[in-house]
C-alpha cells in the first residue's frame, strides 16, 4: 500500500512539472508582446523595451521558466502585467470565492444524487423509478445558467427572499455571505447533480446485479439493507470517478455562474486575464487549475485504494 | 471684445440643493428657445450660492457684480441651506430697466410684495429709486432682435430667501450608495494605463484638478478659484485655494500643482500625455499662486486640464498610483474587492463642502440583467451605464425609478479606412453615407435611444452644429454614387468589435448597405486585443463601427494620417491649428469648419451619438444628465 | 455415503395442507413459476425430510435452478412463483411470503450455496466479517467479539488454513476453491434445516471439486441438516445424494433412490442422460452417445409430453400429460413408454442423432 502510494505521489510531481512546461510553452509561443499590450498601442518603443526588461521578458526562455516556477513554488509570484498589483492576493482571493461555490454545489450535487440514484436503480423498472428517470434527464439537459436566471427570477426579484447576485465574503458578513450562496450553489449543485444521478443508478444497478448482493439476500438481509451495506461501497468507485471530473471542470466551468450572479471567482479572472492579455496571470491561473486537476486525480486514486482492496496489491 | 450680434450672454446660478437640477432641465430648453430666434447662446454657470458660502465664506465673489454686468440675462436656480444662516449675506446689486419673465414661479407679477423668508418665487419690481433694494428672483429674457432693448436684471441673493430643498435631512447624513457600473478599472492609476474606467471612478472624486467641467461643458474653477490669460496669450495664472489638503495630509500647494503638470510628460506613458507637450514651464510663485506658460497659444489646453492629465498629484503621494491614489477629492478609496467593487469613503478633513454620501460603493456587472436585477431587488439604487436600451421597460413605467437620458461624447461612427482598399475612393464613402437610414437604424439597434449627428461634435461641446442632413437617406444617389466610383463590384470587409451596439448595428448597417447595392463581408473581432490590433494598429479593414468616448477627440481620431482612419487633409489639420491657437471665438468658427469638412470628405459616417442612459431610485438626486467628462462625478449626488 | 433413516412412507401427493410427517424438511406441493404467460417450472412436487441428500439433476433450462430459487424466495421480479413450500419450525408458506418473514428465514432455516465462487463475496469486505455478519443479523452471537470467534471457528471447519489470519483477508486474496469454502462457511454457520446448493462445485478444478464435495457432506452431516443438491453432474449426485430427481422442461420425470435410477432408469430421457455419460461407449461411426436434438426453449416445451419431441419412443398418446407413477413413496415416472422394468442393467438402450423420428 505505501508503495503504491508513494507511485500515485511521483506520478503526481511529474504530472506537475510537465504541466508547467506545457503552460509556459504555450504561452510563450503565443503572438503579442505581453509589454506592448499593457502599455496600449500608442506606447513608444523604448516605453515597451522598458516594461520588457522589467517583466524580465528578454531573458533567455529557460532562465523566465525557472524563475517563475521559483515564483510559484515560492508563494510569490510576482505582480500582474495589467494592473501591476501583486498577482498572489488576487489569485487566493478568487480561488477562496471559487472553493467556496464549487464545493458547496458539489456537496449539494452528492446530497441530490446519491439517494435519487440508488431509489432510480432499485425501482427502475417501477413508475416511480421511471418518473425521476425523466427528472433527472430535465436536469441534465438544463444549463446551469439556465437554471440560474430561473432562481434568480423566481427568488431574488419575483419573491425577494434572496439576493439576485454578489459576494461577500464570509468573515466579513456570515449572513449575508450565505444569503448570496443559496442560489448560486443551488444552479450548480442540481444541474450536477442531475448529471451524478444517472452515474450513482448506472453503478448502482451494475451492483444490483452482482452475485455477491445475491449472496447477501442469501444470508437473511433485506434488499436495502444489502445494498447500503455491500453494495454502495462498491458502487462508489466509478461514482467518485465522476465526482472528480466533475470537480476538475467545475473549476473553470463555474465561469457562466459567476457571470450571471456576479461572483468574482477563478473562471471570471481567467476570462478577463485572457482579454485583457494578462499573460503573466493567465499562465499562473491555469498553472493552477491544472495543479488543482491533477490534485484532485490524485485524492481520487487514494480513495479508490481506500475502498477497493483489490488495486492495493496489483492483480492477484 | 467684439461681440456677435447674434450671441445671448447668459449667466447661470444654479444654487444649492435642487436649484441645478432645476437649471440643468432649463438651460437646455433656453437654449433651444433661444436658437429656435436665431440666437446663440453662451453661457457662463457660477457656483455662488449657500454651499460658496459653506465653501469660502461668501456667497458671491467680491467681483459678482462686474461679473454679470456685461451680460444679458440671468438665469437663476434657487439658494439656501438649512445650515446656513439667513440673511447673511445680502448681495445688493444695481439693477437697470426692467424686463420681461420667461418663468417664474408662482407669484403675482407685478404686485410689491415684500416677503423675506420663504421658498418661493417671489418677484418684484425694483425699487425705482436707484437706491438698491432687495431683489429675489429674476429672470429675464432679451427682448425679440429688432427692438434692442436690452433689459438686464441683476440678482440678488437672499440666502434664505427660496427653499433650495434639503439635500440633506440633518445635513451630514450616514447615507451610503451603491452605484452599478460595467467596465472596471485594471488598477487605479490612470497615468499609465488606457482606458476610462480608472477616470469614471477617481476623478473629480478623488482627484481633482484646477479646473473641472460642469454638467452644460463649461469649464468651471475647482482647486483654482480664479485665472487670467496674459495678453500673448500664452500665460494662464492661477489662484489656488488655501486649504486644500491631499488624503496623505500633505497640503495642496502651487508646487504640487507644478509638480502634477511636469510629471505628464516626464511619467506618464499613456497617448493623453502629449497634451501636456505645449506646456513651456509650470512655476509656483506663491504657495497659491501657479504661472503655467505655453509654447504657444493653445484654446485646447485649458480644457485638457479638466481631463485627467490635469489631475493634480502630491508630490509625497505618488509612489504606489496603482494601489493606492492620493487626491485632494472629497472622496477616498477604503476598500477594493477585485472583480467586484471599489468603495470610496467620505473624507473628513475635505476642503470643500462635503458631499452628500458617506460612502459610495461602485459595483461592476459584466451581465447587463444581472445589473438590472440588482437595482430591482435593491443592491444598487443607481444603474450607472445602461447597456442594453431594451430593457429600459422594466423601469420606464415604474413609480419606484426614473430614467435619465442624456448625451454623451460617445460618438458611434462607421469607421471608413480612407488610406486604401475601396473606400479611399471619396465617391464610394459619400455613397456610403447616403446609404444609411440614421433613424431607422438607431431605432433598430439602440431602441431610438441616442442622438443623431452629422459629424464628430456632440451637442456639449461649444461649437456643435447640426449636420445631420448634409448627407440624407438617399438609396438611389448612393448606388448612382457607387456606380460612378467604378467600385461597385468590390466587397467591403466591416469587421466589427465584440461590443454590444456594434454587434446590434452591424447587421443593420450591411443590410442597408447591400441594398444600396454594396457587396458587404461581416467579420468579429474580440474587442479589445484582436480589434485594437488588426484595425486600430494595422489598419487592416474596410469598414468598422466604434464608439470614441474621449471628449474633443476630433484631431486624435482625424488628424493625423498615421490614425487608423487614415484620413489625410492638410486643410483638416490646419483648421484645427488654427481653432486651438486663435481666440476662443476663432477656435468656435475653426472648428465648425474642420467638422463640415470632416463630413463633406465623408472620412466617416457618424451613426449616432451614444445615450448617456441611467436608471435610478426616485429618490437619488444629482445625476448627470450629459457625460460631458470621463469622470462620473460623485460629488453632487444627494437624496431626497 | 450413509442411507438416510428409514422413515415413515410419506405419500408423494399429499395434501398441500398437511405437513406430512415430523420428519419432513420441506414439502413443496404444485410448484409453478411463470414470466408473462409462460411455465418454467410445473407442478414440482417433493419432499425432503431430516439428514436427507436430494440431487436434483437435469441440463441447463431444465427449471433446477429456479425451484432452488423458489425455495429461497430469491426469484428475480418478473418471474411468478405458486404453489406451496412449507419447511418444518416456518409457520407460513414460503411462496409469496413478504421480505420480512423470508430474510429471517433465509441463512438461518435454509441456506444456499451458489455456483460462482469468484463472485460470491463481497471483495471489499474482510472474509471474517462476512461470516460474522450472518451470525450477528439472526443474533445467534450476541455481539461482534464472538461473532468474529465463532467466524475463525468456522473457517478452521472448512479447513481453511490459518483461520485467524484468513478471517482478515479480503476475498481477492484466495482461490476459487478457498473462497467457495468460505462461502460454505456462511451457509453453515447458523445450522440450517436445509442446505441449498446449486451447483457448487462445477466452476472448481476438478482436484478442488471431490474435496469440497467431501466438506459439504460432512457439513451437512454433521448438523443433521437436509441438503437439496441441484447439479448436471451424475456422478457428483451419486457421490454426495442418497435420492435423487430428475428435471426436465420444468418438470420432475422421474425420482428415486440414486442407485436404482441410475442403473434401473424408467423415464426415456433419464435413459438418454445415463447413456450419455458412459464413455467407453460408441456408435459405428465412432462417436459418443447423445441424447437426439436439443432442449426447447424455456416455456416453449411441448404440450403433453415434455420429452416426447426428442424420444424414439413417442406416440400419439405422448400428446397428453403423463400421470405420475409412484414406485415408492418417494420415488416414481412419468412417462407412458418406461423403459421396462428388467431393462438392460448399466446403461440403457443407446440411441443416435435420428431417434427423434416418430
Amino acid at each position: 500500500m505505501i508503495v503504491r502510494l508513494a507511485q500515485r505521489i511521483a506520478i503526481l510531481l511529474a504530472s506537475l512539472a510537465v504541466s508547467s512546461v506545457l503552460v509556459f510553452a504555450f504561452m510563450a509561443v503565443l503572438p503579442g508582446d505581453p509589454a506592448r499590450v499593457a502599455l496600449g498601442t500608442s506606447a513608444s518603443d523604448t516605453a515597451v523595451a522598458q516594461l520588457r526588461e522589467q517583466f524580465g521578458l528578454d531573458r533567455p526562455l529557460v532562465e523566465q521558466y525557472l524563475s517563475w516556477i521559483h515564483g510559484l513554488v515560492t508563494f510569490d509570484p510576482g505582480n500582474s502585467y495589467i494592473s501591476h498589483t501583486p498577482i498572489g492576493p488576487q489569485i487566493s482571493d478568487r480561488l477562496q470565492v471559487t472553493l467556496w461555490l464549487v464545493g458547496t454545489g458539489m456537496v449539494i450535487a452528492c446530497i441530490v444524487a446519491i439517494p435519487m440514484g440508488m431509489v432510480m436503480a432499485v425501482r427502475h423498472r417501477k413508475p416511480s423509478g421511471l418518473i425521476l428517470s425523466a427528472l433527472s434527464q430535465i436536469g441534465v439537459a438544463v444549463p446551469a445558467f439556465l437554471a440560474g436566471i430561473l432562481l434568480i427570477t423566481v427568488f431574488a426579484v419575483g419573491l425577494g427572499w434572496l439576493p439576485a447576485n454578489g459576494w461577500t465574503p464570509p468573515v466579513e458578513d456570515p449572513v449575508l455571505f450565505l444569503k448570496q450562496l443559496v442560489l448560486p450553489a443551488l444552479s450548480l449543485g442540481v444541474v450536477q447533480g442531475a448529471v451524478l444521478t444517472r452515474y450513482v443508478r448506472s453503478a448502482v444497478l451494475d451492483v444490483l446485479r452482482e452475485d455477491y448482493l445475491r449472496t447477501a439476500r442469501a444470508k437473511g438481509l433485506r434488499p436495502t439493507q444489502a445494498l447500503l451495506r455491500h453494495g454502495l461501497r462498491n458502487a462508489a468507485v466509478p461514482v467518485v470517478t465522476v465526482l472528480a471530473l466533475q470537480l476538475a471542470t467545475l473549476l473553470v466551468g463555474a465561469v457562466v455562474i459567476e457571470r450571471v450572479f456576479v461572483i468574482p471567482g477563478l473562471g471570471s479572472l481567467l476570462l478577463d486575464s485572457v482579454s485583457n492579455r494578462d499573460l503573466i496571470l493567465v499562465q499562473d491561473v491555469v498553472m493552477i487549475i491544472a495543479t488543482a486537476v491533477l490534485l484532485v486525480n490524485f485524492l481520487v486514486d487514494i480513495v479508490y485504494l481506500l475502498i477497493d482492496p483489490r488495486l492495493r496489491v496489483g492483480a492477484s | 471684445m467684439t461681440r456677435d450680434p447674434e450671441v445671448v450672454r447668459l449667466v447661470v446660478i444654479p444654487g444649492d440643493g435642487i436649484g441645478p437640477e432645476v437649471v440643468a432641465a432649463t438651460v437646455p430648453t433656453l437654449r433651444t428657445a433661444l436658437e429656435a430666434e436665431g440666437h446663440r447662446p453662451d453661457v457662463t454657470s457660477y457656483d455662488w450660492g449657500g454651499e460658496r458660502y459653506l465653501r469660502q465664506g461668501a456667497a458671491m465673489p467680491a467681483d459678482a457684480a462686474d461679473l454679470v454686468r456685461k451680460t444679458d440675462a440671468v438665469l437663476f436656480g434657487a439658494v439656501g441651506r438649512p445650515d446656513v444662516p439667513e440673511h447673511e449675506h445680502l448681495v445688493i446689486v444695481r439693477e437697470n430697466t426692467e424686463g420681461e419673465y420667461v418663468a417664474r414661479r408662482p407669484a403675482p407679477y407685478g404686485r410689491p410684495r415684500r416677503q423675506r423668508h420663504h421658498g418661493g418665487g417671489d418677484i418684484r419690481r425694483p425699487a425705482h429709486d436707484g437706491k438698491p433694494g432687495m431683489v429675489r428672483m429674476r429672470y429675464t429674457r432679451r427682448l425679440v432682435r429688432g427692438t434692442g432693448t436690452l433689459a438686464a436684471t441683476f440678482a440678488c441673493l437672499l440666502l434664505a430667501a427660496c427653499s433650495a430643498g434639503s439635500t440633506a435631512s440633518g445635513g451630514t447624513g450616514k447615507n451610503a450608495l451603491n452605484i452599478g457600473l460595467t467596465a472596471e478599472p485594471a488598477n487605479f492609476d490612470f497615468t499609465k494605463t488606457e482606458g476610462a474606467a480608472i477616470s469614471q471612478a477617481l476623478l473629480y472624486n478623488v482627484y481633482e484638478n484646477l479646473v473641472k467641467l460642469d454638467q452644460s461643458g463649461k469649464i468651471r474653477p475647482q482647486l483654482a478659484t480664479s485665472w487670467t490669460l496674459s495678453k500673448d496669450r500664452k500665460t494662464y495664472t492661477f489662484h489656488l485655494v488655501k486649504n486644500a489638503r491631499f488624503s496623505n495630509g500633505a497640503p495642496f500647494t502651487a508646487k504640487d500643482a507644478a509638480f502634477s503638470i511636469e510629471r505628464v510628460s516626464s511619467d506618464w506613458t499613456i497617448a493623453q500625455k502629449a497634451q501636456m507637450d505645449v506646456v513651456d514651464t509650470a512655476r509656483a510663485v506663491s504657495p497659491t499662486e501657479l504661472k503655467v506658460t505655453l509654447k504657444r497659444p493653445s484654446n485646447d489646453w485649458l480644457y485638457r486640464m479638466t481631463t485627467r492629465v490635469g489631475a493634480m498629484f502630491s508630490r509625497t503621494g505618488v509612489d504606489k498610483l496603482a494601489t493606492e491614489p492620493v487626491g485632494t477629492g472629497p472622496y477616498a478609496v477604503r476598500k477594493w474587492n477585485r472583480g467586484d467593487s471599489i468603495t470610496l469613503a467620505r473624507r473628513h478633513d475635505y476642503w470643500g463642502r462635503e458631499p452628500h454620501f458617506a460612502s459610495v460603493t461602485l459595483k461592476y456587472f459584466k451581465d447587463p440583467t444581472a445589473m438590472n436585477n440588482a437595482l430591482l431587488t435593491g443592491t444598487i439604487n443607481v444603474i450607472g451605464t445602461m447597456q442594453s436600451p431594451d430593457s429600459l421597460y422594466r423601469f420606464a413605467n415604474n413609480p419606484k425609478y426614473k430614467v435619465i437620458e442624456g448625451t454623451t461624447n460617445g460618438e458611434v461612427i462607421l469607421s471608413l479606412n480612407n488610406g486604401s482598399g475601396p473606400l479611399k475612393h471619396p465617391k464610394v464613402r459619400q455613397a456610403v453615407r447616403y446609404a444609411i437610414d440614421h433613424k431607422a437604424l438607431m431605432d433598430t439597434c439602440w431602441a431610438g435611444r441616442g442622438k443623431l449627428i452629422g459629424s464628430m461634435v456632440p451637442p456639449t461641446d461649444p461649437w456643435y452644429q447640426n449636420l445631420t442632413n448634409e448627407y440624407p437617406y438617399n438609396r438611389d444617389k448612393a448606388r448612382k454614387l457607387l456606380e460612378e466610383s467604378g467600385q461597385a463590384g468590390r466587397t467591403l470587409r466591416l469587421r466589427l468589435p465584440t461590443l454590444p451596439y456594434a454587434t446590434a448595428c452591424g447587421t443593420v448597417v450591411k443590410s442597408q448597405l447591400e441594398q444600396a447595392g454594396f457587396k458587404v463581408k461581416l467579420d468579429q473581432l474580440e474587442f479589445p486585443a484582436a480589434w485594437l490590433t488588426t484595425v486600430f494598429k494595422n489598419a487592416d479593414y474596410d469598414m468598422s463601427i466604434i464608439s470614441h468616448v474621449e471628449p474633443r477627440d476630433m484631431q486624435a481620431v482625424f488628424g493625423s494620417k498615421t490614425s487608423y482612419t487614415r484620413y489625410d487633409s492638410p486643410e483638416f489639420r490646419a483648421l484645427l491649428k488654427k481653432a486651438d491657437q486663435g481666440t476662443q471665438q476663432e477656435q468656435i468658427t475653426a472648428m465648425r469648419a474642420a467638422a463640415r469638412l470632416l463630413s463633406k470628405d465623408a472620412a466617416a459616417d457618424w451613426l449616432f451619438l451614444l445615450p448617456n442612459l441611467m436608471v435610478a431610485n426616485k429618490d437619488i438626486t444629482g445625476l448627470p444628465v450629459n457625460t460631458v467628462s470621463e469622470s462620473l462625478d460623485l460629488t453632487g449626488l444627494g437624496r431626497s | 455415503m450413509t442411507p438416510a433413516p428409514d422413515t415413515a412412507p410419506a405419500s408423494a401427493a399429499g395434501s398441500p395442507d398437511s405437513p406430512g410427517s415430523p420428519d419432513d424438511v420441506l414439502t413443496v406441493r404444485n410448484l409453478d413459476v411463470a414470466v408473462g404467460g409462460r411455465k418454467l417450472v410445473e407442478d414440482v412436487d417433493f419432499t425432503i425430510r431430516a439428514g436427507e441428500r436430494v440431487g436434483l439433476i437435469g441440463e441447463s433450462g431444465s427449471g433446477k435452478s429456479l425451484t432452488a430459487l423458489s425455495v429461497m424466495g430469491l426469484l428475480p421480479e418478473e418471474l411468478r412463483a405458486t404453489g406451496s413450500v412449507r419447511l418444518a419450525g416456518v409457520g407460513h408458506d414460503l411462496v409469496g411470503a413478504d421480505e420480512a418473514r423470508m430474510s429471517r428465514v433465509r441463512g438461518k432455516e435454509i441456506a444456499m450455496v451458489f455456483q460462482e465462487p469468484m463472485t460470491a463475496l463481497n471483495p471489499t469486505m474482510k472474509v471474517g466479517r462476512q461470516i460474522a455478519e450472518v451470525l450477528l443479523i439472526h443474533r445467534t452471537r450476541p455481539d461482534r467479539a464472538s461473532a468474529r470467534a465463532a467466524a475463525v471457528e468456522l473457517l478452521a471447519q472448512v479447513g481453511l488454513p490459518d483461520p485467524a489470519v484468513a478471517a482478515d483477508a479480503y476475498p481477492h486474496q484466495f482461490s476459487g476453491g478457498q473462497r467457495q469454502r468460505v462461502v460454505l462457511a456462511i451457509a453453515l454457520a447458523n445450522d440450517p434445516a436445509l442446505l441449498v446448493c446449486d451447483e457448487p462445485t462445477t466452476a472448481l478444478d476438478v482436484t478442488v471439486q471431490a474435496r469440497v464435495l467431501d466438506l459439504i457432506v460432512r457439513g451437512v452431516q454433521d448438523r443433521r441438516s437436509a441438503m437439496l443438491f441441484i447439479t448436471h453432474d451424475l456422478a457428483v449426485v451419486a457421490t454426495a445424494c442418497e435420492r435423487v430427481m430428475v428435471m426436465y422442461g420444468g418438470r420432475v420425470v422421474e425420482s428415486g433412490p440414486v442407485r436404482e435410477v441410475f442403473t434401473r432408469p424408467r423415464h426415456r430421457y433419464t435413459q438418454g442422460l445415463i447413456g450419455a455419460s458412459d464413455l467407453t461407449v460408441v456408435d459405428d461411426r465412432g462417436r459418443l452417445v447423445t441424447i437426439g436434438g436439443s432442449v426447447p426453449p424455456a416455456g416453449e416445451f411441448p404440450a403433453g409430453c415434455v420429452f416426447r419431441n426428442r424420444c424414439a419412443q413417442a406416440t400419439e398418446v405422448c400428446a397428453t400429460r403423463p400421470e405420475w407413477v409412484a414406485t415408492g413413496p418417494d420415488s416414481g415416472y412419468a412417462c407412458f413408454h418406461p423403459v421396462s422394468g428388467s431393462g438392460t442393467p448399466g446403461t440403457g438402450t443407446p440411441t443416435n442423432q435420428e431417434a427423434g423420428r416418430g
